[in-house]
């Protein structure tokens, strides 16, 4: 070992100082590969311990709890559940998300983005007097405990934590407004302390008493949720089933960790396809330790020959190579971690307002960074390295003594063999990638289409060498004329292995580039198209706290006859979306009117008209649902969906499965009469607002603005059609972001790739330059091979991007997420972008070139 | 009996290059006993560097047998041929083939280095085998700021140092000017006559040849006695 270590200095270290240009270009793109996996890595789970956090701080010592999604439960059923012996505590708690602001008494409508708008927080009724055995909570100031009995009895008083307290800059006595179904003012009568639930979604919490919270959300006689605490030693299992029995239809009673499991669940996909694109980077970063390493062993053949005949074994060889890829990986995994840290911060802003717009509310503003994330970006530092530096080092290794010390310079010749070889494996790849693809429709499950993406990138890789040589091949043939093109090609068919690699790391950026541009830009079509065809109504209106993602904020269905009676206005449609049980999850059942949405609206049907349709289901007291849920759930037309309510089961019908892109989970959709009947719901989540032919939309807004509560949001249908785009732009920043860098990574590997290749040509530019080439000959030759070599990565790229995009619409994004996207092919926009990497190349290839025409001759012709 | 350091009994070696098949020793058989100094002179592509990689265990026969002190090399491990050249073998190359990263000192140390030799005695041996070939103040000169004569002293430390059986130079003087070949051809005849190592050389002039205890020659592949 030690043998080793003073190599590594004697050798590698003092070679590495040499290059210092290359040195920085691979431990910076190492350092980018595992700065973007652990920015991930570690924003997805500092998302995902938010919300565990908060689900464990809010739950406190609660053993179980009993619920029925968004319908509630009868608050009469607390009674019930404390009269049984196996129960010691029994809590009530509403909660809700609604927007809060520092009271400003001016009774302005509420405004998405505007700075008067407040902050969202997390809002939960409590039994105060009787919750402390649950959760706990403490004041910041000290009260005596009549003071706080007073506070606590105050119905226009609320508690919130420090961190409202700090974004709302409020204080104890100060005056808030929130947002629930209608404004309502009260007075801060207490900041809790930092601790316990209080720390929950980063402290963005308000509390406030049980029977005020219903009088807030207008849950009158109902709650979200019944938390229990068991009498000791008690047998949880079995209680729970004990409790189930005793519950009535809808309400279902589990752990509290079962909701931190939903959460998860909903946002594996997302995360996960997040994540692949990570390991995209870190794979880049991979191709280019594999091509500094493979340069090294190709220039210091003679070096290697020298070591062997002065008696090093092949395995000593492997060790030298291998310690040295190490330390590579070791210093690379330091910087990573490093910029990861920061990169974390970045991307947590990213996927947690993706999240917001998609998901679930959830606040949090810093990282959790810990040593075991320390360790965890050192240890994928240091395996990428060791896996993608074993293979040159094993190559050092079977170097014969001889062949260094004879063949010190030369062509590396590459056999036809080989050739065949890699281009049978690269179409062998390319079928097993389709027949991938069948087996993930076939089975319903993305894993392996996730794996045929990996078999296509194989592919690309494969066919690598032999595009380097026939490429090389091709254009001497063509511009053989040209002496300078004759050379860059020359110099690329000259060290085809490593040009393969640097080409394939290069392709493969190209290829997740263009398949993320398709994708994305397909996925911008079809919800464009779909917006254009279903969303017909001239306003759209909400309370504002709908704007906060998982709210359950609704209004009276009152609202409905006020706004009908506004001139101007044709027809209201309500929409009513409630949580319910079902098959062990959660789903989203909705109430439209029908009648309207059948005259009015238009849903695109995966088969059948709207009109027809709609009309039958509310007729028949039949459900239709969205693509998503069909394809989650494996329910199609025509099949019987038996929902859980209030009075017992209710069987519904399918209509017909329309198209939507609003969530990735799906919804079933029941006339409102159906809902208000057996769901015993009758309030309005959103309305959907039509006009006359001849209204004038401007004094419409007006006549409805008088007539809405400030905290209801209207919205014009162009309105919501950019809305729908800002939330698209929003959702995939991120990926742009992450590709970005992988084609950065791509483009360092160029650049090294093309220093490699200038330092074992040294004689051949001297010997050029003694025959008359000048230095822009050299400079135009250098950046020739620079740009052949970015043009034959973005076809090797294009074609694989292609396969990938395919791949993502039509199986990964089909069995994650359950919508149907039309392919659809950018031209333009992909050929600029391209262009632009073509262009990187050449940018890439300019201080490399110019270090080659700075060679001097004399040198360049004496250099042993 | 005791056996001749190195024997060479019906060797044959061939090379593949592109498509033409290039042999480079034919039936040679071949014995160098502990102190002699043989020169093996011929023509450039003769086979005079194929002749001695196969004696030094850098290459294998294609068909014959190599022995070294009685044992067959091609019997042996990668470990095993690695061993004979760490311990019993020192080469000289024309072209020096000094590591260019590290300093006179270093070069001349490597081979200890790889021995797991401790460090002061590694720093007493190179230290004395800079001196012995009079480059005593130039150990902390890197390759490229040595002459060529300088070099190869250089590489005969490195190639004396651990104190070899046998020793291999290949042209050692073929990129030499006249004074510094004969500088080096004395050097490593007095190191030979103190050390009493084995010299086999390769050479394709006449100096060398009067330092000889024993002449051979190669042309075209086949051994045969010189005048």
């Amino acid at each position: 070992m030690s043998l080793t270590f003073s190599l590594l200095r004697l050798l590698a270290w003092r070679r590495l100082k040499e290059e210092p240009f290359r040195l920085a270009l691979t431990l910076v793109g190492v350092a980018l590969g595992v700065a973007v996996f652990i920015a991930v890595k570690m924003a997805n789970e500092t998302s995902i311990r938010a919300f565990e956090n908060s689900l464990v701080a809010i739950s406190g010592k609660t053993q179980l709890e009993v619920s029925a999604g968004g319908v509630g439960v009868d608050e009469n059923l607390i009674l019930r559940l404390r009269a049984m012996r196996e129960v010691k505590r029994a809590a009530p708690i509403i909660q809700h998300h609604v927007w809060m602001r520092k009271a400003d008494g001016s009774g302005a409508r509420w405004r998405r983005g505007a700075p008067s708008q407040g902050r969202a927080v997390l809002a939960l009724g409590l039994d105060l007097l009787g919750d402390n055995d649950f959760r706990g909570y403490e004041f910041e100031n000290k009260y005596s405990r009549e003071e706080i009995l007073s506070r606590i009895a105050d119905p226009q008083g609320l508690f919130i934590a420090r961190g409202v307290a700090d974004a709302l800059g409020v204080g104890v006595d100060d005056f808030v407004e929130i947002e629930a179904a209608r404004r309502m003012r009260f007075r801060v009568r207490g900041v809790l302390k930092p601790e316990g639930m209080a720390k929950s979604m980063d402290g963005r919490l308000l509390v406030m008493d049980i029977g005020v919270a219903q009088e807030v959300f207008e849950r009158f006689g109902r709650l979200d949720r019944i938390d229990l605490i068991l009498e000791d030693g008690s047998e949880i299992e079995s209680i729970r089933e004990k409790i189930q029995r005793f519950l009535p239809p809808g309400a279902i009673v589990g752990r509290p960790a079962r909701r931190g499991r939903d959460v998860e669940k909903m946002l594996a996909s997302f995360q996960l396809n997040l994540t692949v694109l990570s390991v995209i980077a870190l794979l880049v970063g991979c191709f280019l330790i594999y091509n500094t390493m493979s340069a090294s062993v190709l220039r210091r053949r003679g070096e290697i020959a020298t070591l062997r005949s002065l008696g090093m074994t092949a395995r000593g060889i492997v060790f030298l190579y291998g310690a040295e890829a190490l330390c590579i990986g070791l210093a690379g995994s330091s910087l990573g971690v490093a910029m990861g840290a920061f990169m974390a911060q970045g991307a947590l802003s990213f996927i947690s307002q993706t999240i917001r717009n998609l998901y679930a509310f959830l606040e949090v503003r810093h990282v959790l960074f810990g040593m075991r994330e320390l360790l965890w970006g050192f240890g994928v530092g240091l395996a990428v390295a060791l896996v993608s530096g074993i293979f040159p080092a094993i190559a050092a290794s079977r170097q014969s003594p001889r062949q260094g010390i004879v063949e010190r310079q030369g062509k590396v010749e590459v056999r036809p063999k080989v050739i065949a070889v890699l281009i049978a494996g690269a179409l062998i790849t390319a079928l097993f990638a389709y027949w991938l693809n069948l087996q993930a429709l076939a089975r319903g499950t993305p894993l392996p289409g996730y794996l045929s993406a990996a078999a296509v990138i194989l592919t690309a890789a494969l066919a690598s060498l032999p595009v380097v040589l026939f490429g090389s091949i091709i254009i001497r043939r063509v511009l053989g004329g040209v002496l300078n093109a004759w050379f860059a090609a020359h110099g690329l068919g000259r060290h085809p292995h490593r040009n393969a690699v640097t080409l394939s790391s290069l392709a493969i950026a190209v290829a997740m580039l263009v398949s993320l541009i398709i994708m994305i830009e397909s996925f911008r079509a079809t919800v464009e198209i779909w917006t254009q065809q279903t969303l017909r109504a001239d306003f759209y209106a909400a309370p504002a706290s709908r704007f906060i993602k998982g709210s359950k904020a609704s209004i009276s269905e009152d609202a409905i006859q006020a706004i009908g009676g506004v001139p101007g206005v044709a027809a209201v449609g309500g929409f009513r979306a409630v949580r319910l049980p079902w098959r062990g999850e959660r789903i989203t059942l909705a109430g439209g009117d029908f009648r309207v949405e059948a005259e009015r609206g238009r849903r695109l049907f995966l088969e059948g008209d709207s009109k027809e349709t709609i009309t039958r289901a509310r007729t028949r007291g039949e459900a239709i649902i969205t693509e998503t849920f069909s394809n989650f759930y494996g329910v199609k037309k025509g099949d019987l969906l038996r929902l859980p309510a209030p009075g017992g089961e209710v069987a519904v019908r399918v209509a017909g499965v329309y198209y939507d892109y609003t969530t990735d989970g799906g919804f079933v959709v029941v006339d409102r009469a159906l809902l208000k009947k057996h769901w015993r719901d009758d309030r309005i989540s959103a309305l959907a607002i039509y006009l006359t032919e001849n209204a004038r939309p401007g004094d419409v807004r007006k006549a409805l603005e008088n007539v809405l509560d400030p905290t209801m949001v209207l919205i014009s249908n162009r309105g919501l059609k950019k809305r729908v785009s800002n939330i698209f732009d929003q959702t995939f920043a991120i990926t742009y972001a992450l590709e970005f860098i992988v084609v950065l990574v791509a483009l360092l590997g160029v650049a090294t790739g093309l220093s490699s290749n200038i330092l074992e040509r040294v004689h051949e530019i001297g010997a050029l330059r003694a025959m008359g080439l000048d230095r822009k000959g050299i400079i135009s030759a250098i950046m020739g091979e620079a740009v052949i070599l970015g043009a034959l990565s973005v076809l090797v790229g294009l074609a694989a991007g292609v396969c990938l995009a395919a791949i993502l619409i039509f199986v990964v994004n089909k069995l994650s997420f359950g919508w149907t996207i039309q392919y659809i092919f950018a031209w333009k926009g992909m050929a600029a972008y391209l262009l632009v990497v073509v262009l990187a190349s050449l940018a890439a290839s300019w201080l490399p070139a110019r270090a080659a025409a700075g060679i001097p001759v004399r040198e360049a012709l004496s250099e042993e | 009996m005791a056996h001749p350091l190195v024997e060479l009994k019906e060797v044959s070696k061939t090379y593949v290059a592109g498509d033409v098949l290039i042999h480079a020793l034919k039936d040679v058989n071949f014995r160098a006993e502990q102190g002699e100094f043989i020169t093996v002179s011929g023509p450039s592509g003769s086979g005079k560097s194929t002749f001695l990689h196969l004696m030094g265990a850098v290459d294998a026969p294609s068909s014959g047998e190599v022995f070294f002190d009685g044992r067959e090399i091609s019997l042996l491990s990668d470990e095993g041929l690695s061993e004979i050249r760490r311990k019993e073998v020192g080469f000289i190359h024309q072209f020096f083939h000094l590591m260019p990263t590290m300093t006179a000192y270093e070069n001349v140390a490597l081979p200890l280095l790889l021995q797991g030799r401790k460090r002061a005695e590694i720093k007493e041996m190179a230290e004395n085998a800079l001196a012995r070939v009079g480059l005593e103040n130039r150990m902390r000169s890197f390759p490229r700021q040595l002459s060529g004569g300088e070099m190869q002293r250089v590489a005969v430390a490195r190639a004396v140092i651990h104190k070899p059986r046998l020793i291999l130079a290949d042209e050692p003087t073929g990129n030499l000017d006249s004074e510094n070949s004969q500088n080096v051809l004395e050097l490593v005849s007095e190191l030979h006559q103190e050390d009493g190592f084995t010299v086999v050389m390769a050479t394709h002039d006449q100096m060398p040849i009067r330092y000889a205890t024993r002449k051979v020659g190669i042309t075209d592949g086949r051994l045969e006695a010189a005048g």
